[in-house]
């Protein structure tokens, strides 16, 4: 297969394309909206296309580590795979979490606050500029 | 409802139902503005209960079906519009179509207002005293009597709106596509740091600028009930804070203390009870509501059940969302220890 140029890459002159060609010669409102949705999403699929799957492996270790269970290899480098493994390490933190509440296990909860933090500027990465696209 | 060469027949069928004569309906155009409801203004001039009535008027409809971004009832919202009519600054509504007989799809049909979009009004002429205007216009919302409010409006299930909503934030992190571990933070966190209850209310569940107008005389116009519910009223005062960090400015934060004053002495509510503290434990409470029926029609589309660029793009809002939901934890837990005042 053609690697080059990346999806990431393709993903942006898209949008690009979408912006400066189409969306000058449309004139109706709603869809004008969507296309501004459109042109967001494909910039935000364009930072997250280039490093999800290293993304999620990277935060699976994190959890492991944060709730003291061990690593273990997902074995298929397939983003539903991948995203399987993440969710299901998602869901170990949110009982981590639970119990560290219930406890009031505050050392812990410090722990896992941290993982969270960290999930969030990646998001953040992501999601780069929020415009309400549509509302009023 | 996109099509205007169809619509003024359908509007007309809907207008004759309910026994208008004399229909005329023109410049039939789709609005955007509309977050989740497709939405068309129209002019129309026609005789109801034997008043000669001439006017622009707001068609807002279902979309079709496994496209809508949040589920809700178009007569549910009719009745409410009606209900919350002679105490608040709101269009009128007008007719119904309750099971889209007419129009093809669940409608309804409200007065337009020429009132302008708050965030515009503001650029062009300040704050103003829109914070007051704010209090005033969610003071009166949240003391219409709960009586006066249709039977089908949702009351907290569990006799406590802070249970049920803390339950809806446990309820969403469980039942998406995928574990949701920030929502389950949140949801324990809000169950250990409560606030002293106050008596129940109608609560908006979209009070922000994006569903406020500003009229001639600068009073704030409040529009768009479809997610109204019973529940504790500083669910709207977070909302709107929560919505003012994606889109700002926050009006409360331009005056905090006469925004809270007026509230308060409209509403009755102690100091203890609603204080800027609190309003940032609703901050992220009050926005379970939205963020639920996004998340859960997001689950929708990774099933395949359905696909739309609006809900991939909702979803997305989402993650603006955590971060602000977890800033607004850590600030609090702070402000809790005494580290600020």
């Amino acid at each position: 297969m053609l690697t080059q140029p990346t999806t990431d890459k393709i993903l942006l002159a898209i949008a690009d394309d979408l912006n400066s060609v189409v969306l000058p010669s449309v004139t109706d409102e709603p869809a004008k909206v969507l296309l501004g949705q459109i042109d967001q999403l494909l910039r935000r699929l364009s930072r997250r296309t280039g490093s999800e799957i290293n993304w999620m492996i990277e935060e699976i270790k994190k959890i492991n580590a944060a709730i003291g269970r061990d690593n273990t290899e997902v074995g298929s480098y397939l983003l539903s795979d991948i995203a399987a493994a993440y969710s299901e390490a998602s869901g170990a933190l949110g009982d981590a979490i639970d119990q560290a509440f219930e406890e009031g296990d505050s050392e812990q909860l410090d722990t896992l606050r941290e993982v969270l933090v960290d999930r969030i500027a990646v998001e953040q990465e992501i999601l780069g500029q929020l415009d309400l696209v549509g509302r009023g | 409802m996109q099509d205007p060469s169809v619509m003024p027949e359908k509007i007309k069928a809907l207008l004759d139902s309910e026994g208008a004569t004399d229909i005329v309906v023109s410049e039939y155009a789709p609005m955007t503005g509309g977050y989740s409801r497709l939405m068309a203004r129209f002019e129309a001039s026609f005789t109801y209960d034997g008043i000669a009535e001439e006017g622009v008027f707001v068609l807002r409809g279902d979309p079709p079906e496994g496209q809508a971004i949040i589920e809700t009832d178009r007569t549910q919202e009719f009745s409410v519009i009606q209900s919350v009519s002679p105490y608040l600054n709101t269009p009128a509504a007008r007719f119904l179509d309750a099971d889209g007989v007419h129009i093809g799809t669940p409608a309804l049909i409200i007065e337009f207002t020429e009132a302008e979009s708050t965030l515009p009004w503001i650029e062009e002429n300040g704050i103003s005293d829109l914070p007051t205007k704010l209090a005033e216009l969610a003071g009166a919302m949240h003391t219409i009597p709960v009586e006066q409010l249709p039977s089908s409006l949702a009351r907290p299930v569990s006799g406590d709106p802070l249970t049920d909503q803390i339950q809806l934030w446990k309820q969403t992190a469980m039942s998406h596509a995928e574990h949701l571990p920030i929502f389950r933070y949140v949801a324990a966190w809000l169950d250990k740091n409560r606030p002293p209850a106050v008596p129940v209310s109608l609560v908006h569940h979209d009070f922000s600028t994006a569903n406020m107008m500003v009229d001639e005389k600068g009073d704030l116009v409040v529009i768009d009930f479809e997610l109204a519910t019973v529940g504790d009223p500083r669910e709207d005062l977070g909302y709107f804070k929560a919505y003012a960090q994606a889109a700002p400015p926050d009006l409360i934060d331009e005056e905090p203390e006469a925004f809270l004053n007026r509230y308060r002495e409209i509403t009755g509510f102690s100091e203890e009870q609603v204080n800027p503290l609190v309003m940032t434990y609703f901050l992220v409470l009050g926005v379970i509501g939205v963020v639920s029926q996004i998340a859960n029609v997001g689950s929708a589309m990774a099933k395949g059940e359905t696909a739309s660029t609006n809900i991939a793009f909702n979803l997305d809002n989402l993650l603006f969302g955590q971060a602000a939901w977890m800033a607004a934890t850590d600030a609090l837990e702070a402000a809790l220890d005494g580290e600020v005042n």
